[in-house]
């Protein structure tokens, strides 16, 4: 048959750049709505579990994070993700300056996030919960603000100090004042019994808190990974298929929306309700 | 052609910026409304509704769901039976016993 | 007709690409078939551990106390006197093997073979599709595989030894097991589960871009094969249904290596003292979010299996499959159910009675999919002119054994029933009556048929209908008194095989007898194992010396996939194949021949 003469399918993969005409899309764009389904089903999970057990505890905590800082975080993430919107728009109309301008925006704002994140993730390590051997309970800050100490550790470390030198947190609005409420107190070591920063073990408020927020930050730096490959390798592909490049950008900003969605119900969750 | 191009990516421009004042102002109702006196079973439903509203410009504009084809949408609506069962059926397993609100 | 020109084809095709390397082609390869052809290797190699392992454990449950002959040296060995002392298998041990037995059965080797290894072979040729739509992520795929099966194998070293909280690694247990390590054994069954979860991830993503996006003109959906439905079920719920179990091992992780408490209860008590976590967790929370994967994954393990008998009975029975459509709605309304049947695998749980019936109701509805779908492969045997060669005996020994499966689980799918039986050697019955003689033979059949395609070479009859009947013989001593003893109350997860029940025979009457089955059961397995030599060698052998096949079409069957050269090159078909009908007609009236290839126009 003629199909000897035929030379054999150069093997390009149909539908990278144009549309499918009966399905109306490309291939990228149904394979990143497909992981973010997954996605949805992960992060669905976890907040699952946060509902199941903010209500099988008897005592949840809440003003533990500034909902000033947090609010801040907030606005910054919706500013990316316009911006991320705009550069696929500039691609659009064909200004790939314009494209990096908008690119390395939503770059710039995302690693703010990130810090703002890592200031907040910071504080929860200096803050500390101490019990003492006589069944006294305080939460507050270690003189120095020391990062993340624990009683075996202070135990174990070679200058171990004798005591510590602690400020009580102020008390919350309808708690009882103290008599001296901003008063140093000297603990020493051997009095103290348990002694723990506000990490993820602290409780399971935090514990939800620190992996939920945590796994969102991945998803942030996953993204500010890509987005920074397309703002420095895009010319590459601009100049070799434009469709392509908008599409990729197209998808990229797919995904950052998505991060900012998880953002918005963390945001109340966490630090509001 | 090109101008015709140019005036739709500046419509579609200025419907994203609203999009981002409307999500802005969402997050602003929050905030308030976490310094509000209400009680804890009102602040939930608001905060979530307020937060959900939000979700919904996010997903129906800046990630074009609202024109997007058949073909994603129809593939989509699986993943939100199944996050609506994953989200509830547990909680629903515990509330058989505790006589939670939900069953009551 | 479609078959002349193939050879000639296919060295031409060979000249006009720029050769790649060894690595590039073989190892690191991007062409769907290789990456299929690595993800069966593996996946066969896994199972053959997966069976060690499980031999292993039933010379502990026939002997107990008793040093494995030959193995038991090794053992002692390898893992050191903590795990076999005199080469006796210690409860550590055992416990281990359990729970990896498990994990590398399920998601090691079945679902990669099923939904790795025929799925990325078959799925882009029998859609008409040059490759997958992601080769680069479908690489990626295997590798990310194949680093959490190290991962896995690698927990056997350490010290403390790999996983013992079953496979299903139930908390607290799976986090208090080994309190004094730091890292140990499921830290990294976790660390291996989420390599595993996301090749799962980027294979389904792939899979499911693909049967949408690529699929040759005229392929439309009704026009699919049964086994790329099944596959995009099947894709389906890995894409949806892995995500929670993800999310679950990562609080898992957190429990173990962080200190949190996501599934430990305020004041629990480990070996007489209180655990120092801050509480507040629930066990139930890990349950919950292990069996929204876990159900799920029961039919990613058989979906992929009816698919390919499917296929299979089509072609040796010569006709149409009966309710081809039906097949296809009942595939979605499994899918789709699946998900909503989670809890009956937690009855004893306590849960509460309200929730109980609504599980139980639902699991009373998957049974009817599951049921349409073995309906109509039995009724497509009716009036058929049937070939019994290799694959259509082990694709119609699938239908009873998945029938005596799913039977079986009826009683377990109801919460009075489930109360007795929960636990006992009556659940594993069930579960390895539907993957064992179930799946696996499924798998088998699919090895037998496809492995002209992919070698040019068939596999010899003769051998494999030894392989089938000694097969079908064993797995049946193996399973079917496991109903009896389940029957009688025989705990699943007893170390010395239930000899503690023999120390009390007036409290448990029938246990005393139904613990002796144990030793026909031992010997039973390892008579399986002998009956894979036959398998083994002729697969081996075949790849070089089995009889050529004389076309590109050796089975005279329809779909796409034998359509094109043997073995197929990179970017499978010589021309864009057109389709121009469904995928199962034979025998239609009025041709010379009894197939009508998809691609052969009217």
């Amino acid at each position: 048959m003629l199909a000897a003469a035929t030379p054999p399918l150069d093997m390009e993969i149909p539908y990278t750049a144009e549309a499918r005409p009966d399905t109306g899309v490309y291939n990228a764009k149904i394979g990143l709505w497909l992981f973010l389904a997954s996605e949805v089903m992960l992060f669905g999970a976890l907040f699952s579990s946060y509902i199941l057990l903010r209500v099988g505890s008897t005592d949840w905590p809440q003003g533990l994070l500034s909902v000033p800082i947090g609010a801040l975080n907030t606005f910054v993430l919706i500013g990316s993700s316009i911006t991320v919107v705009m550069s696929w728009l500039a691609l659009k109309g064909n200004d790939f300056g314009k494209f990096r301008l908008y690119m390395g925006s939503t770059v710039l704002l995302a690693l703010l996030f990130i810090s703002i994140k890592s200031f907040e993730y910071h504080d929860k390590f200096t803050h500390y919960f101490v019990k003492l051997k006589d069944g006294t309970e305080l939460t507050g800050h270690i003189e120095g603000k020391p990062f993340n100490w624990s009683l075996p550790k202070l135990k174990a470390s070679a200058n171990a100090p004798g005591e510590i030198a602690f400020h009580p947190d102020a008390p919350k609005r309808g708690e009882p004042v103290p008599d001296s409420p901003h008063e140093t107190l000297r603990l020493p070591v051997e009095q103290i019994a348990k002694l723990e920063s506000f990490g993820p073990w602290r409780n399971t408020y935090l514990a939800i808190y620190f992996t939920l927020s945590g796994l969102h930050a991945l998803h942030v730096i996953g993204g500010i990974l890509v987005m920074l490959y397309h703002w420095g390798a895009g010319h590459q592909l601009w100049r070799k298929s434009r469709e392509q490049f908008t599409n990729r950008v197209e998808v990229t900003g797919l995904y950052w929306h998505f991060v900012e969605l998880v953002w918005i119900f963390l945001f109340p969750v966490m630090y509001i309700l | 052609m090109s101008d015709n191009n140019s005036r739709a990516l500046q419509q579609e421009t200025r419907r994203h910026l609203l999009v981002f004042g409307a999500v802005a102002l969402g997050t602003i109702l929050i905030v308030l409304s976490s310094f509000a006196p209400l009680a804890t079973g009102v602040k939930i439903p608001v905060v979530l509704a307020v937060a959900i509203a939000q979700a919904a410009l996010v997903t129906g504009f800046l990630m074009h769901l609202i024109t997007e084809k058949r073909m994603i949408l129809s593939s989509l609506v699986l993943t939100g039976i199944l996050f609506v069962a994953l989200i509830f059926l547990p909680i629903l397993s515990e509330a058989d016993q505790t006589h939670h609100f939900l069953l009551r | 007709m479609q078959t002349a020109a193939t050879a000639g084809i296919h060295e031409t095709a060979h000249h006009d690409h720029h050769e790649l390397s060894f690595v590039r082609k073989y190892i690191f390869s991007t062409d769907h078939k290789v990456v299929g052809v690595q993800y069966g290797i593996t996946a066969l190699l896994f199972m053959f551990l997966g069976y060690g392992l499980m031999a292993l454990m039933r010379w502990q449950l026939a002997y107990p106390g008793k040093p494995i002959p030959v193995f038991g040296d090794l053992l002692l060995r390898v893992l050191g006197p903590d795990m076999a002392t005199g080469g006796i298998m210690s409860p550590d041990l055992y416990n281990s093997f359990g729970a990896m037995h498990g994990t590398i059965m399920i998601f090691l080797a079945v679902v990669p073979l099923a939904a790795g290894a025929f799925a990325n072979y078959l799925v882009p040729l029998q859609i008409g599709a040059p490759d997958m739509a992601f080769p680069k992520l479908n690489m990626m795929s295997y590798w990310v595989y194949f680093v959490g099966g190290a991962i896995m194998l690698a927990s056997f070293f350490i010290p403390g030894g790999a996983a013992k909280s079953g496979w299903t690694s139930y908390s607290p247990l799976a986090t208090v097991a080994d309190l004094a390590r730091q890292v140990d054994g499921q830290t990294l069954w976790l660390l291996g589960m989420v390599f595993l979860i996301t090749s799962s991830l980027l294979g389904s993503v792939n899979i499911i871009t693909t049967i949408i996006q690529l699929r040759a003109p005229g392929m439309n959906w009704m026009r699919l094969p049964f086994f790329v439905w099944a596959q995009l079920v099947t894709a389906f719920l890995l894409l949806l249904a892995f995500p929670p179990l993800e999310a679950a091992g990562i609080m898992q992780l957190m429990d173990n290596l962080f200190g949190t408490s996501f599934f430990l209860p305020t004041g629990l008590v480990v070996g007489g003292q209180m655990l120092d976590v801050s509480g507040g967790g629930s066990p139930l929370l890990w349950q919950h979010l292990f069996w929204f994967l876990a159900h799920p994954e029961v039919y990613v393990l058989i979906l992929p299996a009816m698919g390919i008998v499917a296929e299979i009975i089509a072609n040796n029975t010569r006709k149409q499959l009966f309710g081809y459509k039906s097949l296809v709605y009942a595939s979605m309304a499994l899918g789709f159910i699946s998900f909503l049947v989670w809890a009956h695998h937690m009855y004893l749980t306590g849960m509460g009675t309200k929730i109980s019936t609504f599980f139980q109701t639902t699991t009373m509805m998957i049974s009817i999919p599951s049921v349409i779908i073995l309906t109509s492969l039995f009724l497509s045997l009716w009036g058929g002119s049937i070939r019994f060669n290799t694959p259509m005996l082990f694709a119609l020994a699938f239908l009873p054994m998945f029938g005596i499966g799913g039977l079986t689980g009826l009683p377990l799918g109801f919460s009075a029933t489930d109360i007795h039986l929960h636990d006992t050697y009556y659940v594993i019955g069930h579960f390895h009556y539907v993957v064992a003689p179930g799946t696996i033979f499924a798998l088998f059949a699919g090895v037998y048929y496809w492995f002209p395609k992919i070698t040019g070479r068939t596999m010899n009859e003769f051998w494999g209908k030894v392989h089938f009947v000694l097969s079908l013989i064993f797995m049946n001593l193996i399973f079917m008194p496991m109903f009896i003893q389940g029957l009688e109350g025989m705990h699943r997860r007893m170390y010395d095989g239930g000899a503690a029940y023999s120390a009390a025979p007036d409290l448990a009457h029938g246990l005393a007898t139904a613990i002796k089955l144990n030793v026909g059961i031992s010997h039973a397995a390892w008579l399986l194992g002998l009956a894979q030599v036959p398998f083994i060698i002729n697969f081996f052998w075949s790849i070089r010396n089995g009889r050529k096949v004389e076309s590109d079409n050796p089975w005279q069957a329809t779909t796409l996939e034998w359509q094109t050269p043997t073995p197929p090159p990179h970017g499978n078909f010589t021309r864009p194949p057109v389709v121009h009908r469904g995928p199962y007609e034979y025998s239609l009236p009025g041709r010379a021949k009894d197939f009508t290839p998809q691609n052969e126009p009217d």
